[in-house]
C-alpha cells in the first residue's frame, strides 16, 4: 500500500473514529476538567475553540483526540527543527576546529599535534612516552618487564651478574630500562629480494618494512616503519611477503605493485630490490635511555 | 576530559549521539555507552583502565556477598570491604597531596595521572553495595548492567550520586525520543553556558575582589558574593549537562539541586544545595538514628565532616562541613522555632549570613588570610574602598552579574516560564515566536560559551 493512501485512510479513520466519538459524546460527554489546558499548545488553532480554564463547558472526546494530535505534532516539528538547527551548529564547529586547530601546536615536552604526526604516529608515540615516564612505581614495572623478559628468552640469569641481555650479555639495571631501545634488539635483518618482469608498463612499487616487538601480554609494543618508493616498468604484478622471526621480535616485508599506464616498449629486466639497511644490535636496554628516569 | 572540553562537545557527544541512534536495542545503548565511558574516563591516562575493571569486579563480588550472603556477618564483611576497597582509593586519588606531605613517595602520583572522576566513580561503588546491604535493592547478577551503571560518564564530573536501584531497569530497558533530544541538547547547553560564561565572570570578579595584596572592603563584600556565584553556576552548570547527558541516552536522573529558598533557612541550602550527596550520607549516617538524640546529633556532625572532607582534603574544609553541621543541629534542635517567630526577613537575613561566613570558610586556605579578610569586610586596614582591578571587572560584567542575580533568585524563572507560556498559549504564530527565539538563544548560548571557552 502506498504511503499517501495510508495516510488518506488513517486520516479517513481518525476523522470516522472521531464522528463516532462526537456522536457518542452527545449521550456521554465529558468535562472540560478531563482535558489539561495548561499544555494547550495553540487552543485557538484548526478552528477548535477551547474554553478558557474552570469553564465547564461540554467538550466532544473528538475534539479532545484531534487537539492533542495537533498538538503534538506542532511540538514535534518545532522539536525537530531545535534539534537540526543546534546539531548543525554543532557539527559545523566542530569542523571548523578540526581545521582551525591543525596547525603546529605543541602539546607537552615538545610534541607537535598536526595531522601528520598524529596519521604517522609520532604524536601518540610521545605522549605514550610521557606518559610512561609518569607512572609510578618504575621499580615495579621493571621487575614486571624483566620476569616477563626472562619468560620469553630476551634476558639470561647469571648467578655473578644477575639479569644480563641475551644478546649483549650487558647487566640490565633498571637505569638502563629503556622501551625504544627494545626495537633496535634484532640482529641484521636478511629481507629477501623479489624478482620483477619489466614489459614496459610503469609501476609504482612501495616497500614497508614492518618490525613489531612483543614481550608480553599489555608490555610495551613497538613497530617502526621504513618506507621506500620506486618506480619501475613491469608487466607483472609482484607481492612477496616474508617473514623471519628473532628472539621476541617479528620482521615482516611487504612490496606491493601498482599499475600504471604506460607507451614504453616490452623490455624484459631483472631487477632487485633494495633491502631496507638492518640495524647494529644494540643493547636491549639502552644506557642513554630516560623513559624510567624522571 | 571534562564536559566543558570542547573535543567533548564538537567531537565525543555528537558522535556518540549519532551513533546511539543506529540501533534501537538497549543493549547496544549501553554498549556505547560503556565505550564512551571508557575513552572519556581513560583520556590520556589509559591505565586507569586497568584499576576501573578490577575494582567494578570486586564491587560485583561484594555485592553479591552483601545481597546472598548467608550469615549477617557475610553479609556486613561485604559491605565493608567494599567501603575499605573504595575509600582507599579515594584517599590515594582525591586526597593524593595527604601522602606528598608524609613523604610516601610511591603513593604521590604526577596531577596528570590522577583520574579526574574517581570520587563519584568510588562512592558509587559504596553506594551500591550499601544500597544491596540494607535491603533496598537486590544484588545485580548481569555484570554488564553493573558496569553500565559504574563508569557511565553522565554522573562523573560533579555527580549527582545516582543511586543504583533508581536507574536499574531504565538499564534494562529505555528509549530515545525526539522530546529526549530537544530537552537534553537545550539543557547541556545551557548547563555549558553556566559553566563558561556566568562561572567564569564570577571567578574574575570573586579574584579581583579577594585579592590578598589589595584588599578593600568592597571587593571583600563583592569578592565573596561573586565566588558564591562561582561555585553556584558551576555545579548546577556542570549538573545540568550530566543531566542533559542523561535525557539525550533516554535516562531520567534525580535533580540534584533545589531552587534555594531562604524560608527554609540553613537546613533548607543543606538539602537543596548538592542535596543527592547529603542524602547519601544522611541515609547512612543520619537517618537509621533518628530516634535517639545523641546518636542522631553524632550522625548529622559526622556527615558534615564527611561531606567537608568530600568536597577536598584540607582543614578549612573539615570546619566548612562541620560548620554546617552544628547550624542545622542548632536548627533542628530550638533556632528553627524562635525564627518562625519572628519577622521572616530576619530569618533571610540569618540565613543569607550564615551561608556566606560559610563561604569564606571554604574559601580560605589559611587562618590569616580569613582574619585580614574579615577586618576588610569593616574596612579595618584598607586604604581605598575598593581597587581599579575590581572596578573594571564589576562594570565589564555588570550585565552577566544582573542575569546570574536573577537566575538565582528562586520564583525568577518560574515567572518567565509562566510568561512565556501564556504567550505562546494565545495562538500558533506565538507558539512559533517563543519555539523559534528559544532555538536563536541556544544557538547564540552555544556560541558564547564556547569563544569563552576557547578565550580560556
Amino acid at each position: 500500500m502506498s504511503k499517501k493512501r495510508k495516510r488518506k485512510l488513517n486520516s479517513s479513520q481518525a476523522k470516522s473514529v472521531g464522528n463516532k466519538n462526537k456522536s457518542k459524546i452527545n449521550k456521554s460527554s465529558i468535562k472540560a476538567d478531563d482535558y489539561d489546558f495548561d499544555n494547550a499548545v495553540y487552543p485557538d488553532n484548526s478552528c477548535l475553540k477551547v474554553p478558557p480554564e474552570g469553564n465547564q463547558t461540554k467538550l466532544s472526546v473528538g475534539d479532545v483526540v484531534l487537539h492533542k494530535i495537533g498538538k503534538d505534532a506542532v511540538v514535534g516539528e518545532y522539536n525537530f527543527i531545535n534539534v537540526a538547527v543546534v546539531f548543525l551548529l554543532i557539527m559545523i564547529m566542530g569542523i571548523s576546529f578540526a581545521l582551525l586547530r591543525n596547525t603546529d601546536e605543541y602539546v607537552e615536552n615538545n610534541n607537535k599535534i598536526s595531522a601528520e604526526t598524529v596519521l604517522n604516529g609520532k604524536f601518540t608515540k610521545k605522549l605514550s612516552k610521557n606518559y610512561i615516564k609518569r607512572l609510578p612505581g618504575k621499580q615495579l614495572l621493571f621487575d614486571t618487564h624483566r620476569i616477563f623478559s626472562y619468560a620469553y628468552g630476551l634476558v639470561s640469569y647469571n648467578d655473578e651478574k644477575g639479569f644480563v641481555s641475551a644478546d649483549t650479555g650487558k647487566v640490565i639495571g633498571i637505569k638502563t630500562y629503556d622501551e625504544t631501545a627494545l626495537v633496535t634488539l634484532t640482529t641484521k635483518a636478511t629481507v629477501p629480494t623479489t624478482t620483477t618482469q619489466y614489459t614496459g608498463k610503469t609501476t609504482n612499487t612501495t616497500i614497508k618494512l614492518n618490525k613489531t616487538l612483543f614481550i608480553g601480554p599489555g608490555q610495551l609494543t613497538t613497530t617502526k616503519k621504513t618506507k621506500k618508493t620506486t618506480t619501475k616498468k613491469t608487466t607483472k604484478k609482484t607481492t612477496s611477503e616474508t617473514t623471519t622471526a628473532f628472539t621476541g621480535t617479528t620482521w615482516s616485508f611487504k612490496g606491493t605493485t601498482t599499475w600504471k599506464k604506460s607507451t614504453a616498449s616490452s623490455v624484459k629486466t631483472t631487477t632487485e630490490v633494495p633491502t631496507a639497511a638492518a640495524t647494529e644490535p644494540t643493547s636491549a636496554f639502552d644506557e642513554n635511555s630516560d623513559l624510567y628516569n624522571e | 576530559m571534562l564536559y566543558s572540553d570542547l573535543i567533548f562537545i564538537y567531537g565525543i557527544l555528537p558522535i556518540t549521539v549519532l551513533i546511539t541512534f543506529l540501533d534501537r536495542s538497549t543493549e547496544y545503548k549501553n554498549l556505547i555507552l560503556v565505550l564512551t565511558s571508557v575513552v572519556f574516563f581513560t583520556f590520556g591516562r589509559p591505565m586507569i583502565i586497568l584499576l576501573l575493571f578490577s575494582t567494578i569486579i570486586f564491587d560485583y563480588i561484594f555485592g553479591l556477598l552483601a545481597g546472598y550472603g548467608r550469615r549477617k556477618w557475610l553479609r556486613a564483611l561485604g559491605f565493608i570491604c567494599s567501603i575499605l576497597m573504595n575509600s582507599s582509593l579515594y584517599i590515594i586519588f582525591c586526597w593524593n597531596s595527604l601522602f606528598k606531605n608524609l613523604g610516601i613517595e610511591h603513593l604521590t602520583f604526577s596531577k596528570k595521572l590522577i583520574p579526574l572522576c574517581i570520587a563519584f566513580y568510588t562512592i558509587r561503588g559504596i553506594s551500591y553495595v550499601g544500597d544491596v546491604y540494607k535491603k533496598r535493592i537486590k544484588p545485580e547478577k548481569n555484570i554488564f548492567c553493573l558496569l553500565v551503571y559504574m563508569v557511565s560518564y553522565h554522573f562523573m564530573v560533579v555527580g549527582p550520586i545516582v543511586r543504583y536501584g533508581d536507574i536499574s531497569e531504565q538499564i534494562r530497558r529505555r528509549t530515545i525520543t525526539g522530546q529526549n533530544l530537544n530537552d537534553g541538547l537545550n539543557r547541556f547547553i545551557i548547563g555549558f553556558a553556566k559553566v563558561m560564561i556566568l562561572g567564569l565572570s564570577f571567578e574574575k570578579i570573586q579574584a579581583a575582589g579577594l585579592n590578598l595584596i589589595e584588599l578593600t572592603p568592597i571587593g571583600a563584600w563583592v569578592g565573596m558574593n561573586a565566588f558564591i556565584g562561582n561555585v553556584y553556576f558551576v555545579f548546577t552548570g556542570y549538573t545540568d549537562m550530566a543531566l542533559a547527558l542523561g535525557t539525550l541516552n533516554g535516562f531520567r536522573y534525580k535533580e540534584n539541586f533545589s531552587p534555594l529558598h531562604l524560608s527554609g533557612y540553613v537546613c533548607g541550602i543543606v538539602k537543596g544545595f548538592n542535596k543527592l550527596l547529603t542524602e547519601f550520607f544522611a541515609d547512612f549516617l543520619v537517618t537509621p538514628f533518628k530516634t535517639d538524640k545523641v546518636r542522631y546529633i553524632s550522625g548529622v556532625l559526622l556527615s558534615g565532616i564527611f561531606i567537608g572532607l568530600w568536597y577536598g582534603f584540607s582543614q578549612n574544609l573539615l570546619i566548612f562541613g562541620l560548620y554546617f553541621a552544628l547550624l542545622v543541629i542548632i536548627e533542628k534542635l530550638f533556632l528553627k522555632r524562635i525564627l518562625d517567630k519572628l519577622p521572616k526577613f530576619i530569618g533571610y537575613i540569618y540565613t543569607l549570613a550564615a551561608v556566606f561566613i560559610g563561604a569564606s570558610i571554604a574559601y580560605f586556605t589559611r587562618l590569616e588570610d580569613f582574619l585580614s579578610w574579615l577586618k576588610a569586610l569593616f574596612g579595618i586596614g584598607t586604604d581605598y574602598m575598593w581597587s581599579v582591578d575590581m572596578r573594571n571587572k564589576t562594570l565589564s560584567y555588570l550585565f552577566l552579574i544582573i542575569i546570574g542575580l536573577l537566575i538565582m533568585i528562586p520564583g525568577f524563572k518560574n515567572v518567565i516560564k509562566r510568561q512565556l507560556k501564556a504567550f505562546s498559549e494565545k495562538g500558533e504564530k506565538n507558539y512559533a515566536v517563543v519555539r523559534i527565539t528559544q532555538t536563536a538563544g541556544i544557538c547564540l548560548l552555544l556560541i558564547m560559551a564556547t569563544a569563552s571557552s576557547v578565550m580560556v
